[in-house]
C-alpha cells in the first residue's frame, strides 16, 4: 500500500496546503508560529511563471518516468516476459538496471544475433541474458555476451529457452539492482529524487485556488463539500502520484526476474596429451619383430645363454670375465644383464652360420669405457680373435658407435656422430639389406647410413658379442673387449623399420 | 511580471507531461531499437559496471606432452591463475577436448592440488593450502567424464574482484602401476581450462 500520509507530509514540505480528509487524525489548528509569515507573498509566488515552469517540468519527468514504467508493465500482461539485466556483460547494448521485455519465441524461429532471455545453463535458478551466435548439430544454443571475449562455454537446450528480446526500457530497473547490491544510497537519492518531483509538480497554484485560511475545522472534514480548495488539488496530485508508486512498486517487487548478462572468461591449459608406450615389455617388443635370436641375458648362473626366440640359437658365456644378475634397463620385464669386464668376459653363438645378407643386430649397452670395443657381429672362429670379421658394432675409444661391413674386399664403416660412452643405457641398432645398404640408429634414432653399400662378403662363422678382432676398422679402438653392461641382445634376418627400433627403444628406455 | 493565464498554465501543464510520455516511448524504441537490431556489437572495453578477468601463466604451452609412459611413470607441473575482474566470481576447473584410445585415461591417475607459490615454469615453492587443497583426485577418464563444464566444474575459488588474486594448481599424473598390456601405445588428451563467472 501507498503511505499516503507520507506524500501529505511532503506536500506540506512544500508549503502545500493542509490536506483535507487525513483519515487518522483530527484536524487542529496550526500552531500560531508556523504559518505566521507572508503567506501572500508565497502564494504570489506559486502563482508565477517561474513556479508554472517548475512545475510543468517536474510533471514531464514524472509523465516520462510512467510512461517507461507502462512499457515495463504493459507487455506483461501479453505474456511477456520483463527483466531486469543485473550485469554488464551485454554492454553497450545493455546496461545492468534496464529492463528487457522478452517476447515467447519457438526455437525454430531464433536467428544469430537475436539477444535471448534462457535459463543459465551454469548457475541453477538463474536467467541469462546474451545473444545467439550459432546452433550445436544437435540444435542448442551457443550465447555470447557482447562483451565476453568468447562464447558462453555451455550450450543451452531449446527447451531452456524462454524468449527473445523485443523491447529495451533503460534504467527503469535500477531501484532494484541497487536493492539486491544493497547499494542504499543511490536508493535514497533516487527516492528522494522522486519525491522532490512528486513535490515540485505541484509548485503552481493558480492565485484564486489559494484556500482560506485559516481553514474552519468543519470544511476539512468534507472535502467533498469544497469546489476549489486545496484538499482537491492535493487529491488530484496524489492520484497521479499513487499511480506512478504503485506501478514502481509493481514494477520492482513483483513482476521481472533479474537476468544475468553474465560475464564469463576461460584460461586454460589446452592440448595436454599421454601417450603410452607401444610396449611396456622389452620381450614382447622384440619377439613382436620376429628375431632369430634372443638374449635377454637374465641368466644368473652357468655359461648357457639361453635364446628367447623360437630359432633355438644357444649360446654361451666365457669362464670368466662376466658377471650375472646385473640390473638391466627392461624394469617391466622384471629381467637382468650382464657385465663384462673388458679384458677376458664376452659371449658367443653355440652354431656356426653364413653370415646373412639381410639382417639386423641389436643390443642394449651400458659403458663408461675410453678404450672402446666390441659390440657385436660375425666373427669367422667362435672363440679368440677371428681372422675375417664383419657386420660388427663396435665402439671407439671416444665412445662412438660404429657399423662395418666387408664389402669387396674393402672395410666399409659409418660413424655415429655422437659418443655414447656416459654410463648410461643405450640402444644400438644396425640394419643391412642390399636394397636398404647400411643403417645405424642409437637410442630409436637413425645416426648413420650408406645406401651405396650392397653386398658383404660371403663366409661362415659364429655370431660375436663382447669381443672379437677389429684391426684394421676405421677409428679401431684400444680394446677389442669391451668394459661394460649389455642387455637384450637379439637378430633378426628382416632389415628392422625405424618404427620397430622406435617400439623396442620404447619399451626399456 | 504577469502571472500567467490559467489557460497557460493549463497548457503548458498538460504539454509537458503529454510531450515526455511521448518521448518515454521513443526512449524505449530508440534504446529497444539499437540493442536489439540483429548486429553484434563490438566487444566493449568500458567497463563502467566492472567485469571478471582471468589469466593463467602458461603462454598457451601445454603442461604436459608426454610420450613413451610405462606403468609407473609420473610427472607434476604447476600452473597460476589470476583474477583481476572487479566483480566477484566464481571460478571452475574443467575438462575439454578429452580423447583417449586404448583405455589409456583411465589409468592415468590424476592429482590436482590447490595453493600458493610455484609458477608454470617451476613447482618450486608451491605450498597446499592447509585446508580444501585437493581439488581432484581420480582418474583422468573420470576428470574428462564428470567435469564437463562450468556448472560441472571443479573448486570453490571465489575472488572478491577486489584487487588481484592468484591460485597455483598442481597438476600431477601417474600411469597405474597396474595398467594392463592392452593400454600399450594407447593416447589420452585433454584440455584444463578454467573459467569465471560473476556471482
Amino acid at each position: 500500500m501507498i503511505r499516503a500520509n507520507d506524500l501529505v507530509s511532503l506536500s506540506e514540505l512544500f508549503g502545500i496546503n493542509e490536506p483535507a480528509g487525513r483519515p487518522d487524525h483530527e484536524p487542529v489548528a496550526d500552531p500560531p508560529g508556523r504559518r505566521a509569515e507572508s503567506p501572500v507573498r508565497r502564494s504570489a509566488w506559486r502563482a508565477g511563471w517561474s513556479a508554472l515552469l517548475i512545475g510543468s517540468a517536474a510533471r514531464g519527468m514524472l509523465a516520462l518516468l510512467a510512461g517507461l514504467l507502462l512499457a515495463s508493465l504493459v507487455p506483461a500482461l501479453a505474456g511477456w516476459h520483463p527483466s531486469v539485466v543485473m550485469t554488464g556483460s551485454m554492454q553497450p547494448s545493455l546496461r545492468p538496471g534496464d529492463v528487457v521485455i522478452a517476447r515467447p519465441a519457438q526455437p525454430r524461429q531464433l536467428r544469430p544475433g537475436q539477444v535471448l532471455l534462457v535459463t543459465d545453463p551454469d548457475q541453477p535458478g538463474r536467467l541469462r541474458l546474451h545473444r545467439l551466435v550459432r546452433f550445436t548439430d544437435d540444435g542448442s544454443l551457443i550465447l555470447r555476451g557482447d562483451a565476453n571475449p568468447a562464447e558462453d562455454s555451455s550450450p543451452v537446450p531449446p527447451a531452456g529457452m524462454h524468449g527473445v528480446a523485443v523491447l529495451r526500457v533503460p534504467g527503469v530497473g535500477l531501484p532494484m539492482l541497487w536493492a539486491r547490491q544493497d547499494r542504499y544510497l543511490p536508493l535514497g537519492m533516487a527516492a528522494m529524487l522522486l519525491g522532490t518531483l512528486l513535490g515540485l509538480a505541484g509548485a503552481y497554484r493558480p492565485a484564486e485556488s489559494q484556500p482560506p485560511r485559516p481553514k474552519p475545522p468543519a470544511q476539512a472534514r468534507s472535502p467533498q463539500a469544497q469546489p476549489a480548495n486545496g484538499g482537491r488539488s492535493v487529491r488530484r496530485r496524489l492520484s497521479p502520484a499513487v499511480c506512478l508508486l504503485t506501478g514502481l512498486a509493481v514494477l520492482q517487487l513483483a513482476h521481472p526476474t533479474p537476468a544475468e548478462a553474465l560475464f564469463a572468461i576461460t584460461a586454460g591449459n589446452a592440448g595436454d596429451n599421454w601417450a603410452a608406450a607401444q610396449y611396456y615389455s622389452c620381450r614382447q617388443a622384440v619377439l613382436a619383430s620376429s628375431p632369430v635370436l634372443y638374449y635377454q641375458l637374465d641368466e644368473t648362473n652357468g655359461r648357457t645363454v639361453t635364446d628367447s626366440s623360437s630359432a633355438g640359437a644357444t649360446g654361451t658365456y666365457t669362464q670368466n670375465g662376466v658377471t650375472r644378475g646385473q640390473p638391466g634397463t627392461c624394469n617391466f620385464d622384471g629381467g637382468t644383464a650382464v657385465t663384462l669386464n673388458g679384458t677376458s668376459g664376452y659371449l658367443y653363438r653355440n652354431s656356426q652360420s653364413t653370415a646373412p645378407s639381410t639382417f639386423s643386430w641389436e643390443l642394449w649397452f651400458a659403458t663408461s669405457t675410453v678404450k672402446g670395443g666390441w659390440l657385436i657381429g660375425m666373427g669367422s672362429s667362435q672363440t679368440g680373435q677371428s681372422s675375417t670379421t664383419d657386420r660388427q658394432l663396435y665402439l671407439t675409444n671416444s665412445g662412438q658407435v660404429g657399423f662395418g661391413i666387408s664389402s669387396g674386399g674393402t672395410k666399409r664403416t659409418v660413424l655415429s656422430p655422437a659418443s655414447y660412452n656416459d654410463g648410461g643405457w643405450h640402444l644400438a641398432d644396425a640394419t643391412f639389406s642390399a636394397g636398404t645398404g647400411m643403417r645405424l640408429y642409437l637410442d630409436g634414432q637413425l645416426v648413420a647410413s650408406n645406401s651405396a653399400v650392397t653386398s658383404a662378403q660371403s663366409y661362415s662363422g659364429y655370431l660375436r658379442v663382447g669381443y672379437d678382432n677389429l684391426t684394421g676398422w676405421s677409428s679401431a679402438p684400444t680394446s677389442f673387449f669391451l668394459a661394460g653392461s649389455i642387455d637384450e641382445v637379439s637378430a633378426y634376418a628382416t632389415v628392422l623399420t625405424a618404427t620397430q627400433i622406435g617400439y623396442h627403444y620404447g619399451a626399456g628406455s | 511580471m504577469a502571472r500567467p493565464s490559467r489557460r497557460a498554465a493549463r497548457l503548458l501543464g498538460a504539454g509537458a507531461a503529454a510531450a515526455c510520455f511521448t518521448a518515454s516511448a521513443a526512449v524505449v524504441w530508440h534504446a529497444s531499437y539499437s540493442a536489439f537490431s540483429a548486429t553484434t556489437a563490438n566487444p566493449s572495453s568500458n567497463w563502467a559496471t566492472g567485469s571478471v578477468a582471468l589469466a593463467d601463466d602458461d603462454a598457451n604451452t601445454a603442461m604436459f606432452s608426454a610420450s613413451n609412459l610405462k606403468p609407473g611413470s609420473t610427472g607434476s607441473r604447476c600452473i597460476a591463475v589470476t583474477s583481476t575482474g572487479s566483480l566477484p566470481s566464481a571460478v571452475k576447473l574443467y575438462g575439454t577436448g578429452s580423447a583417449t584410445t586404448n583405455a589409456l585415461s583411465s589409468w592415468i591417475n590424476l592429482t590436482i592440488t590447490q595453493g600458493t607459490g610455484g609458477s608454470f615454469g617451476s613447482c618450486t615453492g608451491f605450498t597446499p593450502q592447509a585446508s580444501g587443497a585437493s581439488v581432484f583426485t581420480g582418474s583422468l577418464a573420470s576428470f574428462a567424464s564428470t567435469a564437463t563444464g562450468y556448472s560441472t566444474g571443479l573448486g570453490n575459488w571465489t575472488p572478491t574482484g577486489s584487487g588481484s588474486d592468484t591460485r597455483v594448481f598442481q597438476v600431477s599424473y601417474t600411469l597405474d602401476p597396474t595398467a594392463p598390456n592392452s593400454t600399450q601405445g594407447g593416447t589420452a588428451s585433454v584440455g584444463f581450462t578454467w573459467e569465471a563467472q560473476n556471482t
